[in-house]
């Protein structure tokens, strides 16, 4: 089960925090996340305040990773570039990438269009489950390298990895 | 009603010890600065809206230390849904102070959308039973030592005037605000340990 290694993979990179806006892909994960004692979980009201809450978390050199929508996603530009980016604070965005290949939902298809050019515009990296290895590696290696970079590290996840 | 923020946060400065002090862009930021310039308190700059959640994120993280949240009427506008996230995540360990003048005071003084709004009946509603209006300096500092005291999530809508001038310059910049955090905490929880 894809949330399950997630959520495997969150523990190992030592993430303490997960701050949501849901996605009907991110169900699995959410209700998995609230059954585990290790990790707190916030939902937010607004994506926006959704990397406040991350960039607050990080600030005391803890692990936060926030749960969004692609769709979700493209309304964070500033919170991202003046919080994550001004204030190099490193964070796991776990991005349910709707409307990619494996869901041509016309609905959804411009959200995955647009924010890959999005993140590369905001100079935030970007990786597939797969090019970081699969799960739950690929959570590990995104957490560490925002460390590194002192930035948001966005992981594009597609519909079986959270399946 | 004519309670100046500087009297405010002067009062401030000298009663707030434990708690980290979340500030929001403009004066807040710039006069917590030069009167209490401290390394425990994170300093925000420019994220309009943004020191309510940047506050409850630092409070998850240093529990059961108490956050001190700074921000302006026009900024809480901008994520009044915040209310709503500050009491479903259940942190009890923060205290929101609103400066409430009714204008965008760092851009000129432009009124907002909607003025005379009470933001302490908001905070109610949005289910902070306590949160309170206070018009003077010394209700003010009773109110952060009652909150610290209560050790409840707590809301203070501080009534003040707008005092829009020549700016003022920011100290420091950004990414100077962790490093010199981090160095504090880490030594905070050593002693504490």
């Amino acid at each position: 089960m894809g949330y399950r290694e997630m959520l495997a993979g969150l523990r190992e990179a030592g993430v303490g925090l997960l701050v949501s806006v849901p996605d009907t892909w991110m169900s699995g994960l959410l209700a998995a996340a609230d059954a585990v004692p290790w990790i707190r979980h916030i939902r937010a009201a607004r994506e926006e305040e959704a990397v406040g809450i991350c960039a607050g978390y990080a600030f005391a050199g803890a692990r936060p990773a926030l749960i969004v929508q692609n769709g979700g996603l493209l309304g964070c530009g500033s919170e991202l570039v003046l919080l994550t980016k001004g204030y190099r604070l490193p964070m796991l965005l776990l991005v349910s990438h709707r409307g990619s290949a494996g869901d041509p939902y016309w609905l959804h298809v411009p959200k995955a269009v647009h924010v890959v050019p999005f993140l590369s515009a905001l100079a935030v990296p970007h990786y597939t489950v797969a090019e970081l290895g699969g799960l739950p590696r690929a959570v590990v290696r995104a957490m560490e390298y925002a460390e590194a970079a002192e930035t948001g590290v966005a992981l594009l996840l597609g519909k079986d990895d959270l399946a | 009603m004519s309670t100046s923020r500087y009297a405010y946060l002067e009062a401030l400065s000298q009663v707030v010890e434990e708690e980290i002090v979340v500030t929001c862009l403009g004066a807040p930021t710039k006069l917590w600065h030069r009167l209490r310039p401290r390394d425990q308190d994170i300093y925000i700059y420019d994220a309009m809206g943004m020191a309510i959640p940047v506050a409850l994120g630092l409070a998850a993280a240093v529990w059961p230390r108490r956050v001190l949240a700074m921000e302006g009427d026009g900024a809480l506008l901008m994520n009044l849904g915040s209310l709503l996230t500050v009491v479903g995540a259940g942190m009890s360990n923060l205290t929101i102070l609103l400066f409430n003048n009714g204008v965008y005071e760092s851009s000129g003084g432009q009124p907002l959308p909607c003025r005379g709004v009470d933001f302490a009946a908001l905070a109610r509603a949005a289910g902070i039973p306590t949160a309170v209006r206070v018009d003077s300096a010394a209700a003010l500092v009773e109110a952060v030592r009652r909150a610290a005291r209560s050790g409840m999530l707590s809301f203070i809508d501080a009534l003040t005037v707008p005092e829009v001038g020549p700016p003022e310059p920011y100290v420091g910049r950004p990414p100077q605000v962790r490093p010199r955090f981090l160095r504090w905490w880490r030594g905070a929880r050593e002693t504490t340990a």
